[in-house]
């Protein structure tokens, strides 16, 4: 028994003197890649699923500007599918065609129209805001 | 006497099963991560990852990278400011900010726009703003982008 008992003690201090001596350097550093990795996939998977294409607001634009409206200025914001336009025109008449064609898009969420301004020469310069869900 | 040796032998033996139960898991455990980590470096896909969010933000090749993604659409890079912002709390995620200015054609940025989704290194665009050209001297892109690293 006393053998026994002897044996065990020693089993146990030997079990507990590798648990006290925690990971060793080779097991923290595969944890901490293991877990840097981890994450890692995580983060990109985020960003990926979150990526924008500006493209398609492009072709859009392509596809729906009037023929006689000319824009003068873009500025597009994909993450956010805002697009703030300045452009410019011979008349009001086309003008409300242009946004006549907008209006009819399925794509645009929100349609704003301000800044109209005669020119002196007899165009129409205008903003329009829009919001897209492409 | 010998109920008392043996009640203490059965408190040592049960410390000792305890014991190799918690050693058995620390074992399993790295033996796992071991596992994961054999299985990690197999994969290509680590090294798409890696070229795509690099563990460090490498900065000259950023700039390299976006100089040679210009060049290969027909645009001229003409001034590149970077800065980075730190990590949220919790995150390793480094987001390192640029604005870029872009010489050339609407066509051209098309393909920059392109290209950009398609390089290996993550890269998206917050804003793009331009005016129109005058004179025929092509336009003037002015484009904020934000790229990651670790």
């Amino acid at each position: 028994m006393l053998q026994l008992q002897g044996g065990a003690q020693k089993e146990l201090e030997r079990i507990q003197g590798v648990l006290a001596q925690g990971k060793t350097l080779q097991e923290a550093r595969q944890e901490q890649s293991v877990f840097r990795y981890r994450d890692k996939f995580n983060d990109f998977a985020e960003i990926a699923a979150a990526r924008s294409d500006a493209r398609p607001v492009f072709d859009f634009l392509e596809a729906y500007t009037h023929p006689r409206v000319v824009f003068t200025t873009v500025n597009l914001e994909p993450k956010l599918r805002k697009l703030k336009l300045a452009g410019s025109t011979q008349d009001f008449r086309t003008l409300q065609e242009q946004m006549v064609i907008f209006q009819n898009r399925e794509e645009l969420i929100g349609l704003t129209l301000s800044s109209i301004v005669l020119g002196e020469k007899g165009q129409v310069g205008f903003q329009l805001e829009m919001g897209f869900q492409l | 006497m010998a109920l008392p040796r043996f009640q203490a032998f059965s408190v040592i033996q049960k410390e000792l099963d305890v014991k190799r139960a918690e050693l058995a898991s620390k074992e399993s455990y790295f033996a796992h991560i071991k596992d994961v980590q054999g299985r990690i470096n197999a994969q290509a896909l680590v090294a798409k990852i890696d070229a795509a969010i690099p563990n460090d933000a490498q900065l000259p090749a950023f700039h390299e990278f976006m100089q040679s993604i210009a060049a290969e659409s027909g645009l001229s890079l003409r001034s590149i400011t970077t800065s980075q912002t730190l990590p949220a709390q919790g995150t390793r995620l480094l987001r390192i900010g640029a604005s870029l200015q872009l010489g050339g054609s609407y066509e051209g940025l098309k393909v920059f726009l392109s290209n950009l989704l398609r390089a290996s290194r993550m890269t998206d665009i917050d804003s793009i703003s331009f005016s129109s050209s005058q004179l025929g001297t092509g336009f003037v892109f002015n484009v904020r982008t934000v790229s990651y690293s670790y």
